[in-house]
């Protein structure tokens, strides 16, 4: 166990714990967009950031990958904080001028209008997609493309991928749902990825329940035979 | 080649190589490093070979008295002079050879022992021909500790290494000292990271040594990728196992196996020499097994870097070697506990590691007498742009900007009044004439606005627009930004936009507060060193020349008639002679005038690109 002090209030954190989880089980609010605990921390929005002092030295760090520390005094309100916490939403703002999470956190944030022209993008780059295939799903069927502001997530060469099983892992994680998953007439569709693949029913339920693809990657990945994985989770 | 078994074998074979060196009676060396190559260094000494040879004194043809030996050597530093030949032994300097002068050389100086005036430097001050290198105003206040020996070695061949003392260092401190002793002396000699940040190189190995792990490695960072300077491609190119040497001592006193010198693809000189000076070193046995029979082993590879700015970044570097893409992480946990594929690394510059065998012969109190309180040693900086002597400077750390711009560099060209001096890379602040007594060191530099930065130094006279130079900076950093953080990413592209806005007459004051602002959070928010330090040509131009921001806003004007929305071309009345020349050449036919009357230009159609200025020979277009 590890004391540590967060906005003047004494919280207790395991030890290997983010500055960012502690907080958030003691109930103190920190932004973050690029974070989520079933990932690797990846430092890249720059929200969660905040003041952490250790014997005399205070540094500006990212909560969100930031180990708490016995005696460790955190301050999440700072004016430096603020002011770096709204900049970064206000330049989010300005790329992805539509998105409602945006909004909603910038009434919490108290920032009430973006000085920069309007950009016509939906996607903040969090790498949420790209990094929950790679190290959840375990596959890699996204990636970056081209860098700095032209930086943008795709498939490799922009084309369908090989690899996608059209899981839907990434729609589910994406924290401003910009990567729809829709399923029509037998197929599951994600648009975002130019990619669709048919869908197997339930042998017990005929209700469709997962893809082609998905299918295949179970039975490489379990060996199990076919017909048991061709059971949905409800008829199992 | 044979291997050096020993200390003594080692001892025996300097003995050997430096005596055949102290009997070269003659000897001539041609820098070929990149800079002089491109001035057509390569003919030039071809052609010495070709005249030697012709005249049968050529050393390799025919030992013996008059023969003489050539040398293809590193990069000299006076590349604005260039190519550059010294005659030895008496160490005549010239400059600005050209093929043709070759035969003339041999027969009057090599043979002769005359001079030849018109190849030696002429001093712009007193009109006098200057003999040697070190006599001239270039070379007099610099303190060449890493650099000299590039003049004197051929940095293909590892025996004119030995023969000017190479691995001896190496050799005392794997054999007569412990790891703890020579990160002890490296600590005492205040040596600091010389690629920008200025970390202090012993507490680094101190704490690589600290932690306990089987392998352990150090990398040498040579992915410089500064526009405009090449202090690292110089020495990797003209002393590759000067820095060799260093990585070995560094890494036997951390206790590290393997090492990597990650070299950009763009150096191929760079990356053919340090790639042979590894061969050479492994085939004699100074990297390898068991290397002098210490019992230490270590060997080294070399990675090519694809050419991203960000690439040089330590933690960008690592994941770059270890096979994905060049993006920095967090730093929170330092990569001399968790580093290259997860193990204890120690990462320094190539000069830095360059300067570790200096310390281990001459020792940290030698050392640590050069520079000031918390910035020992040397630095070489490589001195580009309106200054009349352009190349690379090696001075101690503590001498002024004042001495490296007007001593070392003999000033502003053309009498033109000095304005600023960009130090330390893009990303490095302009300073002004009130900071030019200012002392180059670490410290100084960052209080002042600005960095040491790996060692770059742009010069600038009063026909540039400060404003201008923050947008072209903050350009390249955009374009060199990796993307993966936001205040980087979106910031320096809302920089760089209101930076053009302001430069195309259509900035507000507001504008100006915003750039403050942003430059706030993107220096204190980004994720790695290339965020930032990105604000720094924007901040240090406000905060020295905000009068020029004003005037690009309210008034709309730029005074060093660089902007071309503010300013406009204009022919002079009483000046024009009607010579009718920039009629003929303005690409947009804006000019009107009949020969020997005067030529008035059609402000709506001028495209303000110059031409006209250029091309008038009686000062007659004035920009206004």
């Amino acid at each position: 166990m590890v004391k540590l002090t967060i906005d003047g209030k004494e919280v207790v954190a395991r030890e290997g714990q983010t500055v960012l989880e502690a907080a958030r089980e003691a109930g103190i609010f920190i932004p973050a967009l690029c974070y989520h605990h079933e990932v690797k921390p990846y430092a890249a929005c720059r929200l969660c950031m905040v003041e952490v002092t250790r014997g005399k030295r205070t540094r500006f760090v990212t909560s969100c990958d930031y180990k708490v520390a016995e005696g460790m005094v955190v301050r999440t309100d700072t004016e430096k904080v603020q002011k770096c916490r709204r900049m970064v939403l206000e330049l989010l703002m300005a790329r992805c001028p539509n998105l409602p999470q945006l909004q909603e956190l910038a009434q919490i944030l108290g920032v009430d209008r973006v000085r920069f022209p309007e950009g016509d993008d939906d996607c903040i780059l969090c790498g949420l997609c790209v990094r929950t295939c790679a190290e959840v799903v375990g596959l890699h069927a996204l990636g970056y493309e081209s860098r700095g502001f032209h930086r943008r997530v795709t498939t490799p060469f922009d084309e369908p991928s090989e690899e996608c099983i059209l899981c839907g892992a990434c729609s589910y994680v994406c924290p401003v749902e910009v990567v729809p998953v829709v399923e029509e007439d037998g197929y599951r569709v994600m648009e975002r990825w130019h990619k669709k693949s048919r869908l197997v029913a339930c042998t017990k339920c005929g209700k469709f329940f997962m893809t082609e693809d998905e299918l295949k990657f179970l039975q490489e990945k379990t060996g199990l035979p076919e017909e048991r994985l061709k059971v949905c989770a409800d008829c199992r | 080649m044979k291997r050096i078994e020993s200390r003594e074998a080692l001892l025996e074979l300097y003995r050997e190589l430096a005596g055949e060196r102290e009997k070269e009676e003659k000897y001539i060396a041609v820098c070929t490093g990149t800079a002089c190559l491109a001035n057509g260094a390569q003919e030039v000494y071809d052609a010495f070979k070709e005249e030697l040879a012709k005249r049968g004194l050529d050393i390799q043809v025919k030992k013996g008295e008059g023969s003489v030996s050539l040398r293809g050597t590193g990069c000299h530093g006076f590349c604005g002079r260039g190519p550059l030949v010294a005659i030895h032994p008496r160490k005549i300097f010239y400059q600005l050879v050209r093929p043709e002068d070759v035969p003339e050389i041999v027969e009057k100086t090599v043979v002769g022992g005359e001079l030849i005036d018109r190849l030696l430097y002429e001093d712009p001050v007193t009109g006098e021909r200057v003999l040697h290198e070190e006599d001239i105003p270039f070379y007099k206040k610099q303190m060449r500790l890493l650099m000299a020996a590039n003049g004197q070695i051929d940095p293909k061949s590892i025996y004119d290494y030995i023969a000017i003392g190479g691995y001896q260092a190496m050799a005392k401190a794997i054999l007569d000292m412990e790891g703890d002793e020579i990160i002890q002396e490296v600590i005492d000699s205040g040596l600091r990271g010389r690629g920008g940040a200025g970390f202090p190189t012993g507490w680094k190995w101190e704490d690589a040594k600290k932690h306990q792990s089987p392998v352990k490695y150090v990398i040498c960072n040579a992915d410089e990728g500064d526009p405009g300077a090449y202090m690292d491609r110089s020495l990797l190119e003209g002393n590759p196992h000067s820095v060799l040497e260093g990585m070995i001592i560094g890494a036997y006193a951390v206790g590290a196996t393997e090492g990597w010198v990650y070299v950009r693809k763009e150096y191929p000189l760079a990356l053919e020499n340090i790639t042979l000076a590894i061969e050479q070193a492994r085939e004699l046995g100074l990297l390898g097994e068991n290397i002098l029979g210490s019992g230490f082993s270590f060997d080294v590879k070399v990675a090519r870097g694809g050419g991203a700015f960000v690439g040089g970044e330590s933690s960008a570097l690592m994941a770059s070697i270890e096979g994905r893409v060049a993006e920095p992480r967090s730093k929170h946990i330092h990569a001399t506990e968790s580093g290259l594929w997860g193990r204890p690394t120690v990462l320094n510059n190539v000069e830095t590691w360059a300067n570790v065998p200096i310390i281990i012969n001459k020792g940290a109190q030698w050392y640590a007498k050069i520079g000031t309180e918390k910035s020992k040693g040397t630095k070489i900086f490589s001195l580009v742009g309106d200054v009349n002597h352009t190349g690379l400077v090696e001075v101690p750390m503590g001498i002024t900007l004042r001495e490296v711009i007007f001593d070392i560099g003999g000033g502003i060209p053309g009498g033109k009044e000095f304005k600023g001096v960009q130090t330390g890379g893009p990303s490095g602040g302009c300073l002004p004439q009130s900071q030019l007594d200012l002392p180059v060191d670490f410290d100084t530099l960052d209080a002042a606005g600005s960095m040491m930065g790996s060692g770059g130094m742009i010069v600038m006279d009063e026909n540039t627009c400060m404003v201008d130079v923050a947008r072209y900076f903050v350009k390249f950093l955009t374009e060199e930004s990796c993307g993966k953080c936001v205040p980087c990413r979106e910031g320096l592209k809302h920089m760089l936009d209101i930076l053009t806005r302001i430069t195309d007459g259509e900035g507000t004051m507001e504008d100006v507060e915003l750039l403050e602002e942003l430059g706030y959070v993107i220096a204190h928010a980004s994720l790695c060193g290339l965020g930032k330090s990105a604000p720094n040509p924007v901040l240090s131009t406000i905060k020295y020349y905000k009068d020029e921001y004003i005037e690009h806003v309210r008034d709309k004007k730029c005074r060093a008639g660089v902007c071309k929305a503010l300013v406009k071309y204009i022919i002079i009345a009483e000046n024009c002679t009607g010579c009718h020349v920039c009629f003929k050449r303005c690409p947009v036919g804006a000019i009107s005038g009949e020969p020997k009357g005067i030529h008035v230009i059609d402000q709506e159609m001028c495209i303000k690109c110059g031409i006209c200025k250029d091309v008038c020979k009686f000062d007659a277009v004035k920009v206004v």
